[in-house]
């Protein structure tokens, strides 16, 4: 099958599946799986190089190529909304609209999937305009506030959507094409800084909203913290990647090294790049202090993909063979780590209908197979050996030292320490700790939406230990974009990945850590187990005051007791009055408001003399302008 | 026969005066005829012309029916049809609508600048009264006064150029030397005479009004005497005046774009909102216009037509919506076909892919960026952006917030004509040339001024 002819059926079959779901939501839910994992296998299967029409546009010719970037994005990408697709087979019966659900899901597939295919950039943008415009439909899916979510979602995703239209139509006007690969030769050649730079930021700016890099973040916490919870799982674990794709083609694919060349900046990285550094560091600062203060545990990892999208483009941004890769596999980290969290959150809400973690608590003796999902994808988000997410970071620190950047070396190290403080938040405050009392009949969810979660962490895990299969396609992307050295890193025969100061053998520290591991659990078992004691527990009936007092007062509000209500007050409030840049942005939105209302009512509210008055001013400066 | 366009109409709104209860079904007659006629002169891919009277041009008073005015002619009719399909919208309104359905086949076709203005009047006129439906009278007289306004103006441009040409006639007007003075006075009277119609920036005062007081008068006012107008903007400013001005509506136009855009975000009623986005898109129409070339004409009449299939749908649903509805919330989950109808106009009002908007909305950017005018695709995703907001804010406060146990029936035709349309619009996306091809001949006869002038002034056929 062409490659078009999959996108495009895809597109139709989403209608089918719709109409599908009407009759019964669970058959389109398990098509949807089976198209799904018929995707995964056709992605396996498809050779690197074959290209496919689409037909033509303004006398450009649509193309679709499948490289190594798209087996790479697509198959994570596939891993992580295939998840959600058997995870939704159960889940949805949770939701009010399943069908539209089922229908949107696999058009932001088929979107998803034609944007890594694109081979010039308004291909791209179609995809990307499919893609975001379905998903910008699921998220009003969930509670109150997903309905202004989506506004703001799809509005940020627009302001970085239409900057990119401009640069590619920029680039078409100076270069006469829109193929990627042709502007990106064209640019290399191009005398004129100026214009060469900004296309490239124009067209990084799709990727900055999309990926939720400072200055258009904000979306991420709104609109991940309230979309349907399985959905948060797709929009943080795939959409975002779209952003870093489009970031990535910017960076390397137009090869900004060559191109700018004669703007060095530091340490032998072009201004432009730096720039990109730079925000994304901000964006590693912004997301891990945020995320810090969250109560709500969706936006905490929301703020936390901010956080995680600095790095990608950190280590892209460097152009440097380590920082590259490192940021590539990143992305994949990122993916199935973000993804199982939020479906362990999507699992805990569905059973217990809250996301605040102040109001949960002692989840783990309900729900033990969810607790062990999202303990596993915590300790690879924040970057702890075994699991895999351990070696992405450490490729992008190789790279930050051996480029001698110290201040984003350290921003990264900040971000990595900061990540325990957040990870750890919900881990303490919904699955360890007092289990309140009405929670007590919460059981572990089913099968169909535990084996997805269960199967990402295997993937993650086993990844850790042998990371070559994800990093043999990332060494062909680097190939492809002609990143020097042709050396690889990935040196399996070795079972090692050679870095700048010293190699990392994935095998021996798993071994390591599984020795350890026996030892602890030598330990557990000789020591004397700790009892557990129920302190919030003894009161009689419902509304009734509990038996522990302090002051002399009865408690009748245990959960401002709750250890997790203001978890690290102590470090918030180092930056309580902190500003925000969610106010500034409203300004902004209010400025367009207001605009709006001083038009309204200097032009369209008035009496007919009024309008009698503005035709005659008209008259008369058109008249003086034009004498 | 193509005076039949105009005398129809006209005579059926004459008998109907008579007869009351024959009004609806002798407007459908009419608009079943119009289209009829048009059919079956399919693009003429020449100049014809029908004088009146036997006075052969450049004296008297001739029709020209050329790819320009067919297209336009054949958007226009296709509305009103589209209109007389529904009986319930029409009521008691069927005489106006068939003597605006005259005024603006008139509008459209005449060769003479005097007889435009009279047509002009007409419709305004009738325009008026159908806005004033469901006793929307304060909107309607601010618009009669500004029509009004307008007019006098237009007979004033009129005269103008009949004293610096000494003719009416259009393509006589189009060759004569007029010294650079009179031109200035000509055209800028003309641009803010036919401003008030086409919606330009601060001459539009009325637009929200009008299309906000009643369900009938956006879904024909924002389509078909919209698309007439544009299409007189295009005829003198491209033919007859050779682009002279075209500086005055190039810059008015990119500040109507801007104005109505934010005008229609704060909008917290359906219909004005979208009446201020019509606004806005007339903006991008004009402004394209202004360019001139053929090509830039044809694609905004491509963008026009996507428009304006695409606020028919959208008024015709919000219409429904609003006076049956107080509290839209959640109404679209009552009625999915509507909603979808709406969802999918309003997409390809942004130009999302996937609908017709998208393939306008690129090529004007591209044919603009091909100019190296860099500041018109600047003010128009700037617009696109704005545009997200309100029409994502609206799809989800009528497709997912809260609904009220409100209920009202389907309407059946409504709907029926709501999907077909926005599948039109889908149709559009995948194969451009269904609107593209008839516009872009449009764009050519209304930039070849020799072709016309030797069409009306050398060959005489029919008559009347």
């Amino acid at each position: 099958m062409a490659l078009s002819t999959l996108l495009i059926s895809l597109l139709v079959t989403s209608v089918v599946i719709y109409f599908i779901s009407k009759v019964s939501w669970r058959a389109g839910a398990i098509l949807n799986f089976l198209i799904g994992v018929f995707l995964i296998s056709y992605v396996f299967a498809l050779h690197i190089g074959v290209t496919s029409n689409l037909g033509t546009l303004f006398g450009q010719k649509l193309q679709l190529t499948w490289t190594h970037a798209s087996y790479y994005f697509s198959a994570v990408s596939l891993l992580v909304i295939v998840s959600v697709m058997l995870f939704a087979i159960k889940w949805l019966d949770s939701q009010k609209y399943p069908a539209a659900f089922n229908m949107f899901i696999l058009m932001m597939t088929a979107g998803s999937l034609g944007v890594f295919m694109a081979a010039d950039l308004i291909t791209l943008y179609i995809f990307w305009e499919i893609a975001v415009l379905s998903s910008m439909l699921i998220v009003p899916m969930g509670k109150k506030e997903s309905r202004k979510a989506a506004v703001i979602y799809a509005v940020m995703s627009a302001s970085g959507t239409y900057m990119y239209l401009y640069g590619a139509f920029l680039a078409f006007q100076r270069y006469g094409t829109l193929n990627i690969s042709e502007i990106a030769r064209h640019m290399v050649s191009d005398p004129s800084t100026g214009i060469k730079a900004a296309i490239f930021l124009l067209l990084a700016s799709a990727g900055i909203a999309k990926s939720g890099i400072f200055p258009l973040h904000t979306w991420l916490r709104i609109a991940h913290g309230n979309a349907p919870d399985a959905f948060s799982a797709v929009l943080s674990g795939q959409l975002v990647k779209l952003g870093s794709y489009v970031l990535m083609i910017t960076v390397a694919a137009i090869p900004s090294l060559r191109v700018f060349g004669n703007i060095p900046f530091y340490s032998g990285i072009p201004a432009t790049n730096y720039f990109l550094i730079a925000l994304g560091a901000t964006s590693i600062i912004i997301g891990t202090l945020m995320a810090i203060k969250q109560d709500d545990m969706k936006m905490l990892i929301a703020f936390s993909s901010v956080a995680n999208g600095g790095y990608i483009l950190i280590g892209i941004g460097t152009m440097d063979p380590m920082g590259f890769e490192g940021g590539v596999l990143h992305v994949f980290n990122h993916a199935i780590a973000a993804a199982v969290i939020f479906m362990a959150f999507a699992s805990v809400v569905y059973r217990t209908h809250t996301k605040k973690i102040s109001e949960l608590g002692g989840l783990i003796h309900k729900m033990p197979i969810t607790f062990l999902a999202y303990l596993f994808a915590i300790i690879s988000l924040a970057g702890i050996p075994p699991m895999s997410g351990f070696i992405s970071k450490w490729m992008i620190y190789q790279a930050l030292v051996r480029k001698g950047m110290f201040i984003t070396a350290f921003i990264a190290f900040f971000g990595s320490i900061g990540s325990f403080l957040y990870v750890f938040r919900p881990l303490a405050g919904v699955f360890l700790g007092q289990l309140p009392k009405k929670y007590k009949d919460v059981k572990e969810v089913p099968p169909v939406m535990w084996i997805p979660m269960m199967t990402l962490v295997v993937i993650s895990l086993v990844i850790g230990i042998w990371p070559f299969p994800v990093l043999q396609p990332i060494e062909g992307m680097r190939m492809d974009y002609g990143i020097a050295p042709t050396m690889r890193i990935a040196d399996s025969s070795h079972w090692l990945i050679k870095g700048f100061s010293g190699s990392w053998n994935p095998v021996l520290v798993f071994n390591l850590f599984i020795i350890g591991f026996v030892i602890a659990y030598i330990l557990y078992t000789m020591f004397p187990r700790p009892k557990k004691v129920d302190l919030l527990a003894p009161h009689k009936e419902e509304g009734a005051p509990i038996n522990i007092y302090t002051g002399g007062e009865y408690i009748y509000t245990p959960e401002l007791y709750h250890y997790n209500t203001k978890f690290y007050a102590g470090f918030e409030r180092m930056y309580e009055k902190h500003p925000s840049w969610e106010k500034v942005l409203e300004m902004l939105a209010k400025f367009f408001h207001d605009l709006g209302e001083w038009v309204h009512g200097w032009f369209f509210r008035p009496s007919p003399s009024a309008y009698t008055f503005w035709v005659s001013l008209t008259i008369l400066i058109v008249f003086w302008v034009r004498w | 026969m193509i005076s039949l366009l105009i005398a129809i109409p006209l005579l059926l709104a004459f008998v109907s005066v008579m007869w009351k209860r024959l009004a609806k079904p002798l407007f459908f007659l009419a608009a079943v005829t119009n289209m009829t006629v048009l059919l079956a002169s399919w693009f003429p891919n020449s100049v014809e012309i029908h004088v009146m009277g036997s006075w052969k041009p450049p004296f008297g008073i001739n029709l020209v029916f050329d790819n320009a005015s067919f297209y336009a002619a054949l958007v226009v009719n296709f509305f009103f049809f589209l209109v007389s399909l529904m009986p319930n919208l029409v009521e008691s309104y069927g005489v106006s609508l068939m003597l605006l359905m005259a005024a603006a086949n008139g509008f459209v076709l005449t060769g003479d600048l005097f007889n435009s203005f009279v047509f002009m009047e007409i419709m305004t006129i009738t325009a008026v009264t159908v806005a004033s439906r469901r006793e929307n009278f304060y909107n309607a007289f601010k618009y009669l006064i500004l029509g009004g306004i307008a007019g006098s103006i237009y007979l004033l441009a009129t005269i103008f150029a009949y004293t610096a040409t000494g003719s009416l006639n259009m393509a006589h007007v189009s060759m004569a030397t007029i010294s650079a003075s009179s031109l200035v006075a000509i055209t800028t009277l003309y641009a803010i005479g036919l401003g008030v119609e086409a919606k330009l920036f601060p001459l539009n005062g009325w637009v929200s009004g009008v299309y906000g007081g009643n369900d009938l008068a956006p879904v024909i006012l924002g389509t078909s005497v919209s698309f007439a107008a544009l299409y007189m903007v295009g005829r003198l400013f491209g033919t007859v005046f050779h682009g002279s001005g075209a500086g005055v509506l190039y810059t008015l136009a990119l500040i109507t774009i801007i104005i109505g855009e934010v005008a229609a975000l704060r909008q917290q009623n359906l219909l004005k909102a979208f009446a201020y986005s019509s606004v806005a898109q007339a903006g991008v129409v004009v402004a394209m216009i202004s360019k001139g070339t053929s090509r830039a004409m044809g694609l905004a009449y491509f963008h026009l037509t996507n428009d304006a299939v695409a606020k028919f749908v959208i008024f015709l649903v919000a219409g429904f919506l609003v006076y049956n509805y107080k509290n839209l919330n959640g109404v679209f989950k009552k009625h999915k076909v509507l909603g979808a109808s709406f969802s999918m106009a309003t997409f390809s009002l942004v130009g999302f892919p996937l609908f017709a908007g998208f393939q306008s909305k690129l090529r004007i950017i591209m044919e603009l960026f091909s100019m190296k005018d860099y500041l018109f695709p600047a003010v128009m995703l700037l617009a696109t952006l704005i545009e997200v907001g309100y029409v994502v804010r609206w799809n989800v406060k009528l497709w997912f917030e809260e609904e009220t146990d409100e209920k009202a029936d389907n309407p059946i035709v409504a709907g029926t004509l709501a999907l077909i349309l926005s599948l039109l619009l889908v149709a559009v996306f995948i194969k451009p040339e269904i609107f593209l091809g008839g516009a872009m001949k449009m764009g050519n006869a209304l930039a070849d001024t020799k072709d016309y002038i030797h069409g009306v002034l050398s060959v005489v056929k029919g008559g009347m």
